[in-house]
């Protein structure tokens, strides 16, 4: 058997016990319409029955049945297998669990025991007119008890599982039932047993999934109120950009509350209707500026994207390899893919340029062999990236702080969770420049050395590539992406595309680093808004790129667009 | 400036094996599990058979971000800059089990055997000793490409390129990790030794056969990818820059703590 059952339910007969209790309770839920009979279902969760027993019985219940259904004895002598045959997870788009299941039940009894009312001699005088009455009536009832016993039940059932984010559903494909009927009225024997197995097919084909499916449900809703619901409102809606947020930090707080009945309301006509018809025009000239086959940017190699502002998916990869990464920022040490064939083809030909490549985010092992490392920049990055990666801007990195008491040198239980400290990156100790080494930068400057392309100057100068930066910090973190840009995107611009490295250079400009030294980065943990843009400031400014089609002239400032 | 392990003293020591393995599960004993796990039990540990390498780059002066002690600075607090490189078939397995408690207090349960077979990382660590030894900070600050990476991003290059707007990974610390997993109760050993020689074409016939014990559900491919995806945010979020770990120490030589943060991993 895959799954285990608790052997010592079954052998000390508790699961018999317990399982009379929970049928008898299921089984009469519905009979409290009937003002003779106490309603003793207590059982919320057992609304399964209720439903089968609805469906089953619904007209016998209404009109024959005079007492509760009690289940006077049950027993399961061998234990329920239940094997999964095969599984599969998956995550994306949304977390699903699929498996097939095999279950088996052998032996079981159940004997129930209720009491019907039988008259032949009933006369309904309700809508009669009197002339018509009988002379004699006898519309008391006739009661007659009746045992009903299921034995030797054995099932076997393959069946379809589905877990979806809060709900299970359940189909059953290959159901083999079979059980020994006997009723103590051995004249409706045959009767109730043929109904019985007509209706087995409806149970198992849809009454037992739907009673599955809503229980699932409400005791995923019951148990994690809290964890589930943002992925409980969120999934329905993955694309409804229009939805206001309030609407939505309502419905959770509702459903927090515990309220999950209310009806939800994820995009009404009057929302459509707030939207001036300005707005619709932008919207829709959005949507048909992508009504395109091709696969590559639409408007040109050296534009974005069509409107201003706005980032289109088909160039989406262009922003992304121009993201400061450590895979790019140390570009010039990784180990080429295909070293010796294409390594002129790579400079050319921008598809196949490994800068494009969305490989992870890695340090080349070159760098920390030569020591050419920067600690700093390193952090710089992954701070930035770690930015980028967190949706909510508040979202702060996790510090956690574990006591470790030594004395027996001994991990002890960890308190964990201490504190979870604010982060402070305003400033790091950054070395500051000697007048020697920014007479070498100058030096570099002027003698166009292959910088990039040429690993010899590099170690003639004994200069790393980011000490040229380091004039101080706001500074470095805007150069260096207009550096990241330069190595990533530079084969893509046709005019420039021979000499890469005087590109780097000439950008390296004093009258840049004047400029661009004004300027402040927030950094990570500062409460103003960021404007996380890499390095488009400097497109405008050399090599002719360009945010959507304005004029060359004017210089927008960068689009407030966040990954 | 490298570190030298003896690797092979450590290999060969059962004792030291076992103790690691009871600690841990010491550490699980003393966890609160969700109601639905009934219990995490680590039943074989076998460090690999090759050492770490773990190369010490820098010894400086703390950034100052990274000290969460308000009090300041202190001339005697030091940073290290690690590069560890852990390349090895190392053996550890689990067990737990998922149960259902329904209508009964543990009726059903469905164990699962986890057993991890190769872990691979190569990353550049920042450790922090603060306060005299007693604070250490850890944090896992990049992945390093090394020689096999490069090979591998030549083999899947291409198909990678073709993912336009993938986001970039900031961190994967772990980059390689095989996981086996094998659901259901144990089945009788000799079967399960059978079950190892072909475990495909066993699986199917196994499931319907009469054996008394049933099957188990042996390389759930998606579930173990989707251990290893867990496992990695879960390092990623904790130790991953700019999160990190303070390890508060009481009283404790700064040696003894690296022990503990390399042994973390």
């Amino acid at each position: 058997m895959s799954f285990k059952f608790n052997e010592d339910v079954f052998r000390d007969n508790s699961f018999n016990e317990k399982i009379k209790e929970k049928l008898t309770a299921a089984l009469n839920k519905g009979f409290h319409s009937d003002p003779n009979s106490k309603s003793s279902s207590n059982l919320s969760d057992l609304n399964q029955y209720d439903i089968i027993n609805d469906s089953n019985k619904h007209k016998e219940k209404s009109d024959i049945l005079k007492s509760k259904i009690i289940v006077k004895s049950t027993n399961f002598p061998t234990i329920p297998k239940f094997e999964i045959l095969d599984l599969d997870i998956n995550t994306q788009p949304r977390s699903l669990v699929k498996g097939i299941c095999k279950i088996i039940v052998k032996d079981a009894m159940v004997q129930l025991q209720t009491v019907i009312e039988s008259n032949l001699l009933l006369v309904n005088m309700k809508n009669s007119p009197t002339f018509i009455k009988p002379k004699l009536i006898e519309n008391n009832s006739l009661e007659i008890p009746i045992i009903m016993t299921f034995n030797q039940i054995s099932l076997e059932a393959i069946s379809n599982v589905f877990v979806k984010n809060n709900s299970l559903s359940i189909s059953f494909n290959d159901v083999n039932l079979d059980f020994n009927f006997d009723c103590s009225i051995k004249i409706l024997q045959n009767t109730i047993e043929k109904r019985l197995k007509d209706s087995m097919h409806l149970l198992f084909k849809d009454v037992l999934p739907t009673v599955l499916f809503n229980m699932s449900q409400s005791w995923f809703t019951n148990n994690h109120n809290t964890t589930h619901n943002i992925n409980y409102i969120e999934t329905p809606i993955p694309e409804s950009t229009t939805t206001t947020p309030t609407k939505l930090f309502d419905e959770s707080n509702l459903k927090n509350k515990g309220i999950t009945s209310l009806p939800k309301t994820i995009f009404d006509e009057v929302d459509l209707q707030e939207l001036s018809p300005k707005n619709m025009i932008r919207l829709s000239t959005i949507v048909s500026s992508r009504h395109t086959l091709s696969l590559h940017g639409t408007s040109g190699l050296h534009s974005m994207a069509s409107i201003p502002g706005c980032l289109e998916k088909q160039n989406l990869y262009r922003f992304i390899s121009r993201m400061p990464s450590l895979s790019n920022y140390y570009s010039a040490y990784r180990i080429p893919p295909n070293s010796d064939t294409t390594k002129n083809s790579d400079k050319i030909n921008c598809i196949n340029s490994n800068h494009y490549s969305h490989d992870n985010n890695c340090l080349p092992e070159r760098v920390l062999r030569e020591k050419k490392y920067d600690l700093n920049q390193i952090i710089d990055i992954q701070n930035k990236l770690y930015e980028r990666s967190t949706a909510d801007e508040n979202e702060k990195p996790k510090r956690r702080t574990i006591k470790l008491n030594k004395k027996h040198k001994k991990k002890q239980e960890n308190n964990q969770v201490i504190r979870q400290s604010t982060p402070t990156f305003e400033k790091f100790n950054l070395p500051i420049l000697t007048d020697e080494t920014k007479k070498t930068i100058k030096n570099e400057n002027n003698n166009n050395n292959n910088i990039i392309d040429d690993e010899s100057s590099y170690s003639k100068t004994n200069l790393s590539p980011h000490t040229i930066f380091n004039e101080n910090q706001e500074y470095f973190i805007e150069k260096n992406h207009e550096m990241l840009h330069n190595t990533t995107i530079h084969t893509n611009d046709t005019l420039n595309s021979e000499i890469f490295s005087n590109n780097t250079v000439h950008n390296m400009d004093l009258k840049d680093i004047k400029l661009l030294s004004k300027k402040r980065i927030n950094s990570l943990g500062s409460s103003a808004k960021r404007m996380s843009f890499v390095g488009i400031n400097n497109l405008y400014n050399n090599s002719g790129w360009k945010w959507g089609n304005e004029d060359n002239t004017t210089v927008l400032p960068p689009p407030p667009y966040r990954l | 400036m490298s570190f030298e392990v003896h690797w092979e003293d450590l290999q060969n020591d059962a004792t030291l094996n076992a103790q690691i393995r009871d600690k841990l599960n010491s550490f699980f004993g003393s966890l609160e599990l969700p109601s639905y796990l009934n219990h995490i039990r680590i039943t074989d540990f076998q460090i690999g058979s090759h050492a770490p390498e773990i190369i010490l780059h820098d010894i400086s002066e703390p950034i100052s971000g990274i000290n969460p002690d308000p009090s300041g600075p202190d001339e005697n607090d030091l940073q290290l800059l690690f590069e560890v490189k852990y390349d090895d078939d190392l053996q550890l397995e689990l067990n737990t089990s998922l149960v259902l408690n329904y209508p009964s207090k543990e009726f059903m349960a469905l164990p699962i055997n986890i057993k991890v077979r190769f872990l691979s990382l190569h990353v550049l660590c920042l450790i922090g000793i603060f306060n005299k030894g007693k604070r250490i900070v850890f944090s896992v600050l990049c992945d390093i490409e090394d020689q096999e990476d490069s090979i591998r991003r030549q083999s899947i290059g291409d198909l990678l390129k073709d993912k336009v707007g993938s986001p970039l990974e900031r961190l994967a610390i772990i980059k390689d990790l095989s996981i086996e997993t094998e659901i259901g109760s144990d089945a009788a050993p000799n079967l399960s030794n059978d079950l190892q020689i072909n475990d495909d074409d066993t699986l199917s016939e196994l499931s319907f056969s009469s054996n008394p014990n049933g099957a188990t559900l042996r390389n759930v491919d998606k579930l173990e990818q989707f251990l290893v995806e867990k496992l990695k945010n879960f390092l990623r979020q904790e130790v991953g820059w700019p999160s990190w770990l303070t390890f508060e120490l009481d009283s404790e030589s700064s040696d003894e703590s690296e022990d503990n943060d390399s042994g973390d991993e």
